[in-house]
């Protein structure tokens, strides 16, 4: 489960800064934890490459409202 | 036709699922004129009437046994249809309730949704509209494993309900957020949605800029800043729809802890009110921390969203 932790937060603004953007965190599956993606979100930032939703297999139909 | 996992089956099964409501209501009716047409004739039977009224109340059981059958049918057939067009499309169709025998699972997650509903605080409007669809809300899989969904096309829902009960932006978030597309797609006039309308989607920009406006003045800053500023105003659990309709509003540039990918904004743009009466009706439904807040940053978006049900 996804908790909205301060280590969460810092590197949610420094997602933020990077992409210009906020953390796509309603598309997150639920079911996640807060470690795996605080480490995601920093790889992305690392990498300079926004592949967040890729990484949680995040797909859905065009019609399909999230 | 012989079944088989393809689109044309899919089509078929959600088409069978479609006219079964029709059989049950016939069903129902022709039971009814039977008795209507007994009682007329009741004084007349003679000796054997006892044996009629036997007759009838074993009709009238076993029509309530099979109605509520094929009610469950319906259902199951639509459940293997999305089953079907899942795995046809993503190779997978993840797990369902209905392959596991987790009744108690889906009885407390029903129970705890009817509980919130009952919250001091919820608007009524939202509860009537709520209350209006709430048979005909269909849940596909309770435990998927993704991100939550509906789909307009399959008329369900797919959520993780073990998750929606210990969300952290309220138990049974998702549920109501996702009920709100569901009764926004069936409350529109078949054509169109509820949120379908200029007015709301004009409302919504009139409201994110007057705040943007303010903060630039109340802050002497120039927007970037302002989005800044507001983006933490708008964090926190009490916000996750006002953050998610900032969001949508400002290519997510200016959102809180909540919200959607650009990607997700530019690929259909009737997704802004969409997602903002989810949003809206989810934080209409509740103790009323979410509500005041949407009020606040939404107020004549809000008041439209309240003409929209009003006015239905």
């Amino acid at each position: 489960m996804i908790e909205i932790t301060e280590e969460y937060l810092q590197v949610a603004k420094e997602f933020k800064k990077k992409f210009g953007y906020g953390v796509p965190l309603s598309m997150i599956p639920p079911v996640s934890d807060t470690p795996t993606l605080i480490i995601n979100i920093k790889e992305c930032i690392e990498n300079n490459k926004d592949d967040l939703l890729k990484r949680y297999n995040v797909s859905y139909g065009k019609d399909h409202l999230l | 036709m012989k079944m088989s996992i393809s689109n044309e089956s899919v089509a078929v099964l959600r088409e069978f699922a479609d006219k079964i409501p029709a059989v049950v209501e016939n069903i129902i009716e022709d039971t009814k004129r039977l008795i209507e047409v007994y009682n007329n004739v009741e004084d007349e039977v003679g000796p054997h009437r006892e044996d009629f009224l036997q007759l009838f109340h074993s009709i009238n059981r076993s029509q309530k046994a099979s109605g509520d059958a094929i009610k469950e049918l319906s259902y199951i057939l639509r459940c293997t249809a999305d089953k079907m067009e899942s795995y046809i499309n993503y190779g997978t169709a993840g797990s369902s309730i209905l392959q596991g025998n987790n009744t108690d699972y889906v009885r407390r997650y029903h129970t705890g949704t009817e509980g919130r509903l009952k919250t001091e605080g919820s608007n009524v409007l939202v509860k009537e509209l709520y209350n209006e669809y709430s048979d005909e809300i269909r849940i596909i899989d309770f435990d998927h494993t993704g991100v939550a969904y509906y789909s307009p096309s399959s008329k369900g829902i797919k959520l993780n309900a073990m998750a929606d009960m210990h969300n952290p932006t309220g138990n049974f978030s998702t549920y109501f957020h996702e009920a709100g597309h569901m009764v926004d797609d069936y409350a529109g006039n078949g054509h169109t949605w509820l949120s379908s309308d200029p007015e709301y989607r004009k409302c919504l920009y009139q409201d994110m800029e007057s705040y943007v406006q303010k903060t630039i003045v109340c802050k002497h800053c120039e927007r970037p800043e302002a989005y800044d500023i507001i983006s933490e105003e708008i964090s926190g659990v009490w916000n996750p729809g006002v953050s998610d309709i900032f969001g949508s509003l400002t290519e997510c540039r200016c959102q809180g802890t909540w919200g959607h990918d650009p990607s997700y904004w530019q690929e259909d743009t009737t997704r802004v009110e969409k997602e903002a009466f989810a949003n809206m009706f989810e934080a209409s439904i509740g103790s009323g921390e979410k509500l005041e807040n949407m009020k606040k940053y939404f107020p004549r978006a809000y008041a439209r969203f309240e003409y929209i049900i009003r006015s239905r």
